[in-house]
């Protein structure tokens, strides 16, 4: 099963083995694929989802990564319906999901609790839309196999975060990816369950893909920071059609702030903060140049407004009444957007600086101890 | 099924590596629009006022709420705070539901283990040197980092040990951080003055410097130069300047004229009026300077403006070039000047004109039609200034040159070429001669009513006539789509915005340019209006009351601010930069005031956009008590 096209990756054996476990199995599967950081859970998702599309024509994917999310830009929970094949392992690329809330932030640090109601959230949507509940059958059919891929964080809130999500998602096949110094794993076996072993749940347990001749894990160390603002300039550089000549970060920057904006009167837009509580007098010193999610108000489950999509306020005009939002959302969905989520998600400072139009947020005489 | 977008960007290394700068010219983002707002912040947190202090406190959450913040502002802010729970530093206000003597030292104790960490995690290698010792080296007191130590590891320490090393702690601070970064600040935000004398004393080495270039090419060419004085009015020490720097090389002046001509221009966004100022004084005393030379040698050819400042068009080529908005500030500015000498000339009912007077204006109108001559020439300013400036501009040229001014008719011509528009050309031309030839009229001192006369008489009417059914016709036509624009904007609440220029993310655009100007932020409580009004300002333009109702009929409780009225007179200076205009809160309880307007008495009659209103006593006293005067 040649799937992967890519170069640089390798996919050992062990995992091929565990994603064709999984997708031959009978009924869809929910595959829920936990692990270290930096092991190669994502890539052994890619992988997977590329398997399954060959058996299935659907494949569902629930991301709660919100620090690297798959097809999201960073702070996003979301759920994507995915038809095609990634061709290139190695390469992220951008979709628009099915559904997303936004979190607001690059981990759940900040608000486990709210982040864990968001997952459960978006898994309940996944669960009405796509199941089919015969009557009188328990667990009910679902028509497409899910992929649940989560964030590396495994230990202490991070790991208490995982035990609940296996508790209430309760996937078919788990599969947990080692790494070799031990006491970064999750623990053996299937640690989330209070009672003994499960028959229906399958545990795949899999190594990380390379090892150096020691036999320790070679992980591939990420910068998360860069990587993440390369991200949300990909998300952004949506806002321009394909044919525009847009190849680099300063021709990014350029365009956007020569694009024009949309004006939406502040009158008709609810603002919140999602983790903090921000002064009502002090509002737009808050929002001014800031990364917000667009989301619409009363229209998600438990009161949780669905997202649609990033937004930059790039200006608050007050004697006007206005905001100016840069937002690759096409038209006709913003209409419905009536509440703009702020949170801690920053633009990239290389989007600020463009040649003869630097922001004012960019200041030059800060000192250099900060 | 929207195709994958993949991250296509060719500059993935430089994105890595730019992640940390550590140079101070390098730029860093932070959670202030200005330099303003941080000293403001400054100095109400080290103020002795708890209502400053928690101002201050307030702003500083809202920067936290950005994710920004420089990490020894927030350390300052949570020791500032515990200590306005502690009633030892209140001596004000003795409050009830008070910490406990415990938690305060817990509260403290953390405050100064959270300020020794993070001060000295970044400056020391980790196994390299202890605690103590990259302490030491940043000069922390040793307190500070042994209550660490005892907090850390035994017991809490005594409430009176913490509440002294907190004073400590804050000194250090302001030693370390507020005091040398406010000295990085360019121009100190010591005000308007001391940024005057930057932008006047750069805008003189540039014309030096260009002055210089200019000699000594014309030099080479062989011809004599002799207008040095022109540039400075009779400055004399400045004539010797140029004369000394006519000597040295010209070789580099390149690198520092553009050095410069950046200088200048990265100020533009903050300090535009300022800059339009000093270059307006410049070209006003070099014209006026000519004319008393004139006087002078009976004997000399009549200088033209061109000759006059002929340098100076260089300079402002190289400026306007880079920054049309410039220009366009100028000739607003001048014509502004001509309006309130046109002003000042009706009000003292005097139709022969002083001959001050009288040449203030020639001097005026020359140097306007000087400068439209130099809108035709920039190359950029006349490929995009929006037709609705240009057409603004024409207006008002034509409002004032009624009052028998060839040359601003001529410059009226020259805007309206630009245009590049047929229609209005040949109805500008009409107007023109119309007026020329009243011009002349009024010259010839004849009134003989031959028939030559009295045809140009009528023609004069019929094409005054027709202009009055034009505009006529413009309101009415601009009036329909008013209404139109209402009920459609109630179905769409996002919409593309109608033009736009470049500018910086962050802040608003200007008509013409990418400098783009700061925005204000402040939403002023209405509750507290007439309370404190230490800061002081002129009264600004009350206008809009279509989109007042519009705002009221909506429920929201956002309401807009007139310009910072709470702050200190100072930072409203500094903030001053174009005149705002205020609207009223919308909120729940107005929109019924509103509902009931015709059911009261006749309350205060207001001239509001030009018609007659009633207003109500509400609206009355919010009016009253947002006037300010500028002290």
């Amino acid at each position: 099963m040649d799937s992967s096209l890519s170069r640089d990756i390798y996919i050992p054996e062990q995992w091929s083995e565990a994603a064709e476990s999984i997708a031959y199995s009978s009924t869809p599967p929910i595959a829920l694929i936990c692990g270290a950081k930096n092991c190669g859970k994502t890539t052994f998702s890619r992988h997977l989802l590329n398997i399954l599309l060959h058996k299935y024509a659907k494949v569902a994917y629930l991301d709660t990564d919100v620090g690297q999310p798959e097809f999201a830009p960073p702070g996003f929970l979301s759920l994507t319906i995915v038809h095609k094949v990634t061709p290139d392992l190695t390469v992220p690329c951008l979709k628009t999901p099915e559904r997303c809330l936004f979190f607001g932030d690059v981990s759940c640090k900040r608000d486990p609790s709210t982040y864990l109601s968001y997952v459960f959230a978006i898994y309940d949507y996944f669960q009405k839309e796509y199941c089919i509940t015969k009557k009188g059958e328990n667990p009910s059919n679902i028509k497409l196999p899910l992929i649940v891929n989560t964030p590396g964080w495994v230990k202490g809130v991070g790991y208490d975060v995982l035990v609940d999500m296996l508790k209430y998602i309760s996937p078919t096949h788990v599969v947990k990816i080692s790494i070799s110094s031990e006491n970064k794993n999750l623990p053996a076996g299937e640690f989330w369950l209070d009672e003994e072993h499960d028959e229906t749940i399958n545990l795949i347990e899999i190594n990380s893909a390379r090892r150096d001749s020691l036999n320790r894990s070679i992980l591939f160390q990420k910068d998360a920071r860069p990587l993440r603002d390369l991200r949300i300039m990909a998300y952004f550089k949506q806002c321009f059609s394909n044919d525009s000549n847009i190849s680099t970060i300063k021709e990014l920057a350029h365009a956007l702030a020569s694009h024009c904006p949309y004006e939406v009167p502040i009158a008709s837009i609810n603002i919140r903060h999602l983790h903090c509580e921000v002064p009502s007098s002090e509002l737009f010193f808050s929002l001014n140049a800031t990364i917000v999610g667009l989301a619409v108000d009363s229209e998600g489950p438990d009161n949780l407004p669905w997202c649609l999509g990033l937004g930059i306020v790039r200006g608050v005009d007050t004697v006007k009444g206005v905001l100016h939002v840069i937002t690759p959302v096409p038209h006709s969905s913003l209409e419905k957007v009536n509440l703009l989520l702020q949170g801690y998600i920053q633009i990239p400072s290389c989007l600020l600086q463009v040649q003869g139009c630097i922001s004012p947020y960019m200041s030059a005489n800060t000192l250099a101890i900060n | 099924m929207d195709p994958p977008l993949l991250l296509g960007f060719e500059e993935v290394a430089n994105v890595v590596t730019e992640s940390s700068p550590s140079s101070s010219s390098a730029r860093r983002l932070v959670p202030w629009l200005n330099w303003d707002e941080w000293l403001f912040v400054k100095r109400a947190l080290f103020s002795h006022s708890s209502h400053s202090v928690s101002s201050a406190l307030k702003r500083i959450s809202t920067w936290r709420s950005r994710g920004s913040i420089p990490v020894f502002i927030e350390v300052t802010a949570s020791i500032i705070e515990i200590q306005l729970q502690d009633s030892y530093f209140r001596q004000d206000q003795m409050n009830e539901a008070s910490l406990s003597e415990e938690m305060l030292a817990m509260l403290y104790c953390m405050a100064v283990m959270r300020l020794v960490n993070v001060a000295v995690e970044k400056t020391r290698k980790k196994e390299v040197t202890s605690i103590a010792v990259a302490a030491d080296a940043i000069g922390i007191p040793r307190m500070l980092i042994d209550i660490r130590h005892e907090g850390s590891h035994r017991e809490l320490p005594s409430l009176k040990i913490v509440r002294s090393a907190s004073v400590k702690a804050l000194d250090w601070l302001k030693s370390y951080y507020w005091e040398p970064q406010s000295k990085a600040i360019p121009f100190q935000g010591e005000g308007i003055t001391k940024v005057k004398k930057e932008i006047k004393s750069k805008i003189r080495e540039l014309a030096v410097i260009l002055k210089v270039n200019g000699n000594v090419q014309s030099q080479l060419k062989g011809k004599r130069v002799k207008h040095t004085e022109f540039l400075f009015g009779r400055n004399k020490l400045l004539s010797l300047m140029v004369g000394k720097s006519q000597t040295s090389r010209p070789g580099g002046s390149k690198k520092q004229i553009t050095k410069i001509l950046k200088y200048v221009l990265r100020l533009y966004s903050s300090f535009s009026s300022e800059i339009v100022s000093v270059l307006l004084e410049y070209l006003l005393k070099a014209l006026s300077s000519s004319e008393l030379e004139e006087n002078a040698d009976d004997a000399s050819i009549g200088l033209t403006t061109e000759n006059v400042l002929a340098d100076w068009k260089l300079i402002l080529l190289k400026l306007c070039n880079k920054e049309p908005d410039l220009l366009l500030n100028l000739l607003k500015e001048v014509l502004g000047m001509i309006e309130s000498q046109e002003d000042m000339k009706r009000e003292e009912d005097n139709p022969n004109m002083g001959i001050s007077q009288s040449r203030t204006e020639f001097r005026l109108s020359s140097l306007f039609a000087w400068l439209v001559g130099i809108l035709s020439k920039v190359p950029s300013a006349a490929a995009h200034m929006p037709k609705g400036v240009l057409l603004e501009l024409l207006r008002r040229c034509l409002l004032i040159s009624q009052l028998f001014n060839k040359q601003l008719v001529d410059s009226a011509l020259q805007i309206t070429e630009l245009m590049d528009d047929s229609s209005l050309m040949q109805k500008v031309q009409k107007f023109s001669h119309v007026s020329l030839s009243n011009l002349e009229q009024a010259d010839n001192q004849s009134s003989l009513l031959t028939s030559n006369n009295i045809f140009q008489y009528e023609e004069s009417i019929h094409e005054a006539d027709k202009k009055l059914e034009l505009v006529k016709h413009q309101i009415l036509k601009n009036k329909k789509p008013m209404a139109m624009d209402c009920d459609t904007k109630k179905s769409q609440t996002w919409t593309l915005a109608k033009s736009w220029n470049p500018c910086p993310i962050g802040m608003l655009p200007r008509a013409v340019g990418s400098s783009g100007c700061l925005p204000v932020l402040d939403i002023f409580d209405n509750e507290k209006q007439n309370q404190v009004s230490s800061g002081c300002l002129p009264v600004v333009d009350i206008t809009d009351y279509e989109e007042q109702d519009q705002l009221l009929e909506k429920k929201e409780s956002w309401k807009l601010a007139p310009h910072g009225a709470k702050r200190d007179a100072t930072f409203d200076l500094l903030q001053l930069e174009k005149s705002t205009v205020k609207k009223m809160r919308g909120t729940e309880e107005f929109s019924e005031l509103n509902n009931e307007l015709p059911l009261q008495g006749d309350k205060g009659y207001l001239i509001v956009g030009g018609v007659w209103r009633k207003l109500t006593e509400e609206e009355l006293l919010v009016i009253e008590s947002s006037v300010r005067i500028l002290v």
